[in-house]
């Protein structure tokens, strides 16, 4: 049987191992092994489903001023359609870096589409290419990644955002391509409040539930991005936008609550 | 096709250490890296450590490394990706160039790896007349420069702003600029071109996980999620120690690579990838592949001693803080790994005996160690390997690198066990050194094999008479009075 190698490159292993093939597998995937850390999950989900309104107003401060250091720009509105509003002004202030025409690429995805941002946008003719999410011929797909190429702005949602470092979270699903974020100049996220969370250590407690509620979950893939892209390669003086965005919006929908 | 120089490692510290473009970028590098580190480690709410628990969970790993594979490897092509286990450096690159091949490539982009580095991938390629485009910005300098890299994290350390602006203005035709703003969208510019027109996209992996089956790549600048996302085949390459059991392992492990590789909280990207582009997705390779590499680390594996050397991440913080690193640069260790991770690793690779210079050099002040983000304890086995190196080894086929000098200590401890026998020597070695005093009463030049302890300071000649004899004589004229 053809199996690339595997049989003798692990027999290998284990022979450096010393250990008997037939061993039985230890616990390395099973949460129940270990209670210590159940409980402590047990009590992160809680704190996360019972946090106050003012508690994520303060996680959303806490992100503000991680933001600052690496260059990402996390602004609260109070609405969506205000969200929109502000992510048109941008539109209009920025130029496009590639060629002369202004387009926008956008996810498939439930904020994006309540935030009913095409028609404003159409108004101010500037394009517009969704993420196709029908089953992509290869012609289409490559069409995709063409005009995703030109588009000086993406737009996206995100699953989780991380107040300690101002991370996105985006777990990759039909209609939430990853070049969105990636290809156009300005990448521009849009998040409710609720999607903050306070640290990694929050995510990955959220992630384990989701791996056992939803295994489909990351199947497909996640991406954490934290700020623009940046390099210090040429005598470590920081540069933004090296080859993915040179800049990163967070529009923080807060509801009507929140005091500024 | 692998390129390896370690038998070069004195003539290109020297180099290295006469360089001053490179001594300036060394310094500022270490300043700023090393320091940051530090300072990042302290500011972890678990404090520093955390690295311990980093360890416990990386040797965790390394222990159960034939579960975990299987793992990996069986969810990976349960999505319909394809999984290749390479023995040696060969068998990896045969299989990714004849991927290549299959897909008629002419243009492959690729994002930073050690690993590729390690088994010569850019050479086969540029045989089979395929170009390896580098796109992580340091790496493409060195490329257009002709030149390998010198740091793990930070490949063109050693050129300068205008040295780049130079190159540049060759090779991309652009005119003439010093400023690293206007360079970098030059590079930004000619490098979409190949992004959007590659037919292959390599990358390294850096954790990977074996609960849900997935590789991850990290940058900053985006380039390996360039390359991992648009060209319509991407081969991943990972040794096959780069890989954790749970999910909730890379909590720890990210935010400790981050600070040790940048001084960062969290790096710029972090990609989680585990297939190929699934069905109603637009965007992602049709193809996948994941070649996982041993190339000598069961060896390592299998030597207890050793084996600790696979909890490390690549995250080049040891290089930050090394104080030989910071002098001779990373050149001098003539393989893909460079610095104290280097000293080590590479001779375990390459062979002891081959690259004994590597582990001599270092100075076992321990800084590594306080560096290292898994708390790999390199110092230790920096002796270790001198030990062999002295006493060969038949397990590591070590063979005694100096008789001379192992009869000469073999001598010298039946010396200092006997009190005649020292005294002995040392009114003879009292009266032979007269001869080699100078004029202000120093030793200055010794010959032979002694010229070692003269070349680059002076020696005091041994006092007239010893501690111990003073102290007695002082004694009696104590009780004396």
């Amino acid at each position: 049987m053809n199996d690339n190698g595997q049989t003798k490159f692990i027999n290998n292993i284990r022979k450096a191992l010393c250990v008997d093939g037939k061993r039985a597998c230890p616990d390395l995937f099973c949460r129940q092994s270990d209670e210590e850390s159940i409980e402590e999950s047990v009590l992160i989900l809680d704190r996360i489903s019972n946090r106050q309104h003012s508690s994520r107003l303060q996680l959303l401060e806490i992100m503000i001023d991680a933001a600052k250091p690496v260059n990402l720009n996390v602004i609260p509105v109070k609405t969506l359609p205000d969200a929109a509003q502000e992510i048109v002004k941008l539109a209009c202030e920025k130029q496009p870096e590639w060629g002369d025409e202004k387009s926008v690429a956008l996810w498939k995805h439930p904020l994006i589409e309540e935030m009913n941002i095409g028609e404003i946008l159409r108004k101010r003719n500037i394009g517009m290419i969704f993420s196709n999410q029908t089953d992509a011929g290869k012609t289409e797909r490559e069409r995709f990644i063409k005009e995703s190429a030109v588009s000086f702005i993406g737009i996206t949602s995100a699953d989780y955002c991380i107040a300690e470092t101002g991370t996105l979270v985006l777990k990759t699903a039909p209609g939430n391509e990853r070049i969105v974020s990636l290809l156009p100049s300005i990448h521009v996220a849009v998040i409710k409040l609720e999607q903050v969370i306070a640290d990694f250590k929050e995510l990955y407690t959220l992630l384990d539930k989701d791996l056992k509620d939803s295994p489909e979950g990351i199947e497909n893939g996640m991406t954490f991005i934290t700020g623009p892209s940046k390099t210090a390669d040429i005598e470590a003086t920081m540069v933004h936008g090296a080859h993915g965005p040179r800049e990163v919006y967070i529009y923080v929908v807060t509801g009507s609550l929140f005091p500024g | 096709m692998i390129r390896i120089t370690t038998e070069k490692y004195r003539d290109e510290a020297i180099k290295g250490i006469n360089d001053p473009v490179l001594q300036k970028a060394l310094a500022a590098l270490q300043a700023r890296f090393g320091r940051g580190t530090a300072e990042a480690y302290r500011n972890l709410p678990e404090g520093p450590g955390l690295r311990r628990k980093a360890h416990e969970i990386r040797m965790k790993a390394v222990e159960n490394l034939d579960f975990l594979l299987e793992r990996l490897s069986e969810k990976i092509r349960s999505r319909g990706g394809h999984v290749y286990f390479a023995s040696d450096a060969d068998a990896a690159v045969k299989y990714c160039l004849e991927t290549a091949q299959k897909h008629n490539v002419r243009l492959a982009v690729k994002g930073k790896s050690m690993v590729t580095e390690e088994i010569g991938l850019n050479d086969a390629f540029a045989a089979a007349g395929i170009e390896v485009a580098e796109t992580d910005l340091g790496e493409y300098i060195i490329q257009l420069a002709g030149e390998h890299p010198s740091h793990i994290i930070a490949p063109a350390i050693h050129k300068t702003r205008s040295e780049i602006g130079l190159l540049f203005s060759e090779k991309l035709n652009i005119p003439y600029t010093t400023d690293p703003e206007t360079l970098t969208r030059a590079a930004r510019k000619a490098l979409r071109e190949k992004f959007l027109s590659a037919d292959m996209g390599i990358s390294g992996c850096n954790i990977a996980c074996a609960e849900t089956g997935h590789i991850t790549v990290v940058s900053n600048e985006g380039n390996i999620r360039m390359s991992t996302t648009l060209p319509k085949v991407h081969v991943a390459f990972m040794g096959m120690e780069r890989i954790t059991a749970r999910l909730s392992d890379h909590d720890i492990l990210f935010r400790l690579l981050s600070r040790g590789a940048a001084a960062q909280k969290m790096a710029g990207y972090v990609s989680y990838i585990g297939g190929p582009c699934p069905a109603g997705q637009a965007v992602g390779p049709d193809e996948f592949h994941l070649v996982i590499i041993d190339n000598g680390r069961t060896k390592i594996l299998a030597d207890e001693e050793f084996r600790e050397m696979l909890c490390c991440i690549r995250c080049g913080a040891c290089l930050n803080m090394c104080p030989v690193y910071g002098k001779i640069g990373g050149h001098a260790y003539g393989y893909a790994y460079s610095g104290p991770v280097g000293a080590v690793v590479t001779p375990l690779l390459v062979g002891i005996n081959r690259a004994k210079d590597l582990c001599l050099g270092e100075t076992l002040c321990g800084a590594c160690k306080d560096a290292c983000p898994v708390d790999i304890d390199l110092p230790r086995m920096l002796l270790l390997l001198r030990s062999k190196l002295a006493d060969g080894d038949s397990k590591w086929n070590v063979r005694r690198e100096n008789t001379g000098e192992k009869i000469l200590y073999g001598i010298w401890s039946e010396i200092v066990r006997r009190r005649w026998a020292y005294d002995a020597m040392l009114s003879l070695s009292r009266e032979g050194l007269k001869f080699f005093t100078g004029k202000e009463g120093m030793i200055s030049n010794l010959p032979f094999f002694l010229k070692g302890w003269t070349d680059s300071r002076d020696m005091k000649p041994p006092a007239r008479e010893s501690f111990i004899r003073q102290w007695k004589k002082s004694e009696k004229q104590r009780r004396v009075k």
